[in-house]
């Protein structure tokens, strides 16, 4: 283990600060690590109860109420269309701050566990590798390489920040040609 | 009213009005500067240079060679109320105070003999730029729009000591917080200001106002930020001899404190300016021409206008029978110095006995009321963030509090002496629950003192003479309303002031006081706060509103509409029946955006008037915005809460009331009334319960003149609850309006009724559904 630790940090390129560097916290989802900048955490809470709110898409599981505040969650696994799987015990809410257009909006994120707090060093970060098209790759910030597991480094603002605009709008748009349809009757 | 000052009056209310982009009206100004200055007869050719000096500068503006056209149009604004000062009110050419950059350039020449005393102080300023410059002339013209903007690099041009701020080395913190404080005693001194125009004689008032200027230099030093605590020096030395009673704040003295402190504020803003883009900034453009009025005012205080007291002697003569107009222009006019009050003059040529002088001038003294000065209450300053926050958490607080309290595990548990703690427990929530809501209350006052110095600018302006009237200025709002509620009311007492109220001769022509009032009122009643804009005007003119509707097809040629369905048709977008888009109103918010503002504050807005005798706007809001009266729902495992306002009323749904239009849309005969269902559960698409109660409620809504019925599972009754935003993220749905904290702590949501039933009609077009739309819209199909 020590060994391959020391090899890595051999290969990588020394010197070069990396703005990325930093201390990032780790969940799980189905089997992959994804990482979050710890600046960006507010606060890990247990599973409450979320109210759904109707006609929105599937991956917002709805709000809660965070000591008065009522913010929504997204699920990640549903945003990232992977499988939905039922809540367990290790099922967590991450509160994030994320800066929107309009000043930094409190969300949460529903993840399938929290694992730890990790310091990645420059030299333990990738790009992302490109997976051609069809494959987005800007919300994830660089990839992590520790104790030879992969960690995804996630840019939560850009992942959370397209809820807002691509998320509702199919719905939005439903009245409007209602009063269309109204009009030309 | 001689001709001359009408023509002025005409220039001035219309350059008031003006639009900068407004070509047909510049030309108007223009002719009309034009025919003043051929008309002009004063001996001194003063008004006849002024006029002509005026004219090019509206060329300019026409011509689009200055840079910043309100500036000279607010220059001008000044020049002409110089004009007016000499015509109207007889003063030396001296007097009229003409702005220095409209580059007159022997005024104070032909002054009276007491003019030529701040001769000599003032012709430098003047000169000054003929001085430095080639081509003087193009030089003034040019300077002068930007004085008051904050410009960088040109060096001042009337102003000889440079006044910048430069923040390099001044600590931040300690600034951004004198710029509050600098702030608050503007906003204090103004309002100080206001008291002393009703009651001149206020010492209280004379030394707040001192004192917020003193606070100002004395920190203003110490940051060394020169302008400002120049400006608050000079303002100072004003007051004091305000304090010592040699001079009186009223007139003209008044306005000069009014536009320090308005050149305060925006010293203030630029230095926030400074502060955060971290520039520097140059405030001698700014300050100059206050400056340079405070020091010719404080060089010969008695050669300043002692400023009109409430009425003028001529006018109280003419009230009092003893003279007629045309007799009092011509003693005006006949005047032998400038300084020669009206009376003597009467007197003189014999029209009126010395006596009824004497009179007329004991009424004018009277015409100032003592007026009881209110405690001064001890305030605290708190971060409104932190008080939301406060208020938050003891929402929080009641909720947790009533999940123990109401616990049943507990409750069966507990002895006598902890159940007697709960019940103690849950009185102080309660009475902490009130107190934080009491804590979010504001008076209103500070909003109706924006509305009564609006006013005095106005009546200045459009030579209009109003008297401004407010009642229940303690009445306490919720913060939100009191933000709120200033734009709407500022819209509706200008289109009061000025499509309103008529011109004093047309008054007196219908038989009115000539002095026209707009009251302005906020009380409680019923649980509802109200606002009433008042005034004694000619009324909303039924005719023309009516017109212009069946002009733009709003309504039926044929079809008889109620005075009141008239006059809400002005609360329609683009409908304005006033025949120019003007500067006082009808620019900014229209009536459709006042509406606009009222309903969003869930408010409600009536408009009666009587024509000839006045218009009456009536606000009706609820107490505050934060909480939200609800029935709270459920259908199936969700909870949903209908807020009061839009329910008609529930009843129990029974399968045979309801039949079907082509196998789908139901509907139930509600006593003889058709009402479309919309099933709630289908349409948002919620997980059947199987507990299993079937559907049983009808909760009937309204929302303007349609009604339908939503079909939920049960009523659990009325709620008050805290309307809570869900944010961003669900900005763009429209049929939950918000979320609420309900007692098990978890949100309950908040239904928006016109869009559920908006959802409900793009869902499932069924016909019925569709003619109910249409019939919902009329008003937007036109516009549209």
């Amino acid at each position: 283990m020590n060994e391959s630790r020391k090899d890595s940090v051999v290969q990588s390129k020394t010197g070069i600060a990396d703005h990325r560097a930093g201390k990032y916290l780790t969940f799980r989802l189905a089997n992959e690590e994804y990482g979050l900048e710890i600046l960006k955490v507010r606060e890990i809470i247990g599973l409450m109860d979320i109210t759904r709110v109707p006609k929105t898409p599937e991956f917002i599981r709805g709000v809660i109420n965070l000591r008065g505040k009522v913010i929504p969650v997204v699920e990640l696994r549903l945003k990232f269309s992977m499988e939905a799987k039922q809540d367990t015990d290790e099922t967590c809410i991450i509160v994030v701050d994320i800066a929107g257009e309009t000043g930094s909006v409190l969300m949460g994120i529903l993840v399938d566990a929290v694992s730890e707090v990790l310091d990645i060093q420059p030299e333990e970060i990738e790009d992302p590798p490109s997976f051609g098209a069809g494959f987005d790759t800007r919300f994830i910030l660089g990839i992590g390489k520790v104790k030879n597991t992969v960690k995804l480094l996630l840019d939560i603002d850009r992942v959370l920040t397209g809820v807002e605009v691509s998320g509702l709008e199919g719905y939005a748009e439903t009245p409007e040609i209602n009063e269309a349809s109204a009009l030309t009757i | 009213m001689n001709r001359l000052e009408k023509l002025l009056d005409g220039v001035a209310t219309s350059l008031i009005m003006l639009d900068v982009d407004d070509l047909p009206g510049l030309a108007g100004i223009h002719e009309g500067l034009l025919q003043i200055s051929r008309e002009a007869d004063d001996d001194a050719g003063i008004i006849r240079q002024a006029a002509a000096k005026s004219a090019e500068f509206v060329e300019k503006i026409v011509l689009n060679e200055v840079p910043d056209k309100m500036a000279v149009i607010s220059m001008l604004n000044g020049c002409i109320s110089g004009m007016q000062a000499i015509v109207r009110d007889g003063r030396s050419p001296a007097e009229a105070h003409f702005p220095s950059e409209l580059g007159l350039t022997d005024v104070d020449r032909v002054g009276s003999s007491n003019a030529a005393s701040i001769d000599d102080n003032d012709k430098p300023e003047i000169m000054s730029g003929e001085n430095n410059g080639i081509n003087p002339k193009t030089t003034d013209s040019e300077d002068a729009p930007r004085s008051s903007n904050s410009n960088l690099t040109s060096p001042p041009a009337e102003e000889p000591e440079p006044m910048f701020i430069s923040l390099e080395n001044s600590d931040s913190s300690l600034l951004a917080e004198f710029i509050n404080e600098a702030r608050e005693h503007c906003t204090i001194a103004e309002q100080m200001l206001m008291d002393l125009e009703t009651n001149p004689e206020d010492e209280s008032a004379i030394n707040a106002i001192f004192r917020g200027f003193h606070t100002i230099k004395g920190a203003a030093g110490f940051l060394d930020l020169k302008p400002v605590s120049v400006l608050a020096h000079e303002s100072e030395t004003l007051l004091d001899l305000a304090r010592k009673k040699t001079v009186k704040i009223v007139g003209a003295v008044a306005d000069m404190i009014f536009d320090a402190i308005d050149t305060m504020r925006k010293l203030l803003d630029g230095t926030e300016k400074a502060l955060t883009e971290n520039i520097r900034f140059d405030a001698s453009h700014l300050i100059a021409p206050i400056l340079a009025a405070l020091r010719r005012y404080l060089e010969n205080p008695n050669a300043a206008p002692s400023g009109v007291v409430p009425k003028r002697v001529g006018d109280i003569l003419i009230e009092m029978g003893i003279v007629t107009q045309p007799q009092i222009d011509s003693a005006l006019a006949k005047k032998e110095t400038p300084e020669e009050k009206l009376g003597e003059t009467l007197v003189k040529q014999g029209v009126v006995p010395a006596k009824a002088v004497a009179h007329a001038l004991r009424s004018q003294q009277q015409g100032k009321i003592e007026k009881p000065t209110a405690a001064v209450k001890e305030m605290v300053k708190i971060d409104t963030e932190r008080l939301d926050r406060l208020v938050d958490t003891i929402g929080e607080l009641v909720i947790a509090e009533s999940m123990v309290g109401q616990d049943e595990e507990i409750l069966r548990r507990v002895s006598p002496k902890v159940a007697r703690n709960i019940t103690h427990l849950n009185k102080i929530t309660r009475e902490i629950q009130e107190m934080g809501m009491a804590m979010r209350l504001v008076p209103v006052k500070p909003t109706f003192q924006k509305l009564a110095r609006a006013v005095r600018d106005l009546t200045k302006k459009s030579g209009k003479e109003i008297e401004f009237i407010v009642s229940g200025e303690d009445t306490e709002v919720d913060r939100s309303i009191a933000e709120n509620i200033g734009d709407p009311l500022m819209h509706m007492v200008r289109n009061s002031a000025d499509h309103g109220l008529e011109t004093p001769e047309d008054r007196i022509k219908a038989g009115k006081d000539r002095v026209g009032r707009i009251m302005v009122r906020a009380y409680h009643k019923g649980g509802n706060i109200f606002f009433d804009i008042e005034d004694d005007g000619r009324g909303l003119d039924r005719e023309r509103i009516l017109a212009k509707a069946r002009e733009k097809g709003l309504i039926d040629h044929n079809k008889e509409i109620s005075d009141k369905e008239i006059y809400n048709l002005i609360l329609l977008p683009g409908f304005s029946t006033a025949q120019k888009i003007t500067d006082i109103s009808g620019r900014g918010v229209g009536m459709d955006v006042v509406k606009k503002n009222i309903d969003s504050m869930r408010g409600n807005l009536e408009i009666s008037s009587t024509p000839g005798q006045g218009t009456l706007f009536s606000i009706k809001l609820p107490l505050t915005l934060a909480i939200i009266d609800g029935m709270l729902v459920k259908v199936e495992r969700e909870k949903l809460i209908i807020p009061t306002l839009s329910i008609v009323e529930s009843l129990s749904l029974v399968p045979d009331m309801i039949f079907t239009v082509t196998g789908k849309g139901e509907m139930i005969n509600l006593r003889g009334e058709l009402l479309p269902l919309i099933r709630i559960r289908e349409l948002f698409g919620f997980e059947k319960d199987d507990a299993g109660n079937d559907s049983k409620a009808v909760v009937v809504v309204e929302d303007g003149a349609k009604r339908v019925g939503f079909v939920v599972n049960e009523l659990l009754g009325q709620r008050q609850t805290v309307i809570k935003s869900l944010g961003p993220v669900f900005g763009k749905q429209k049929w939950i309006a918000g979320g609420a904290i309900l007692s098990d702590g978890t949100v309950g949501l908040i239904m928006d009724v016109s869009g559920v039933i908006s959802l409900s009609a793009s869902t499932v077009m069924v016909e019925s559904e569709v003619v109910l739309n249409r019939e919902q819209k009329p008003q937007e199909v036109p516009a549209a």
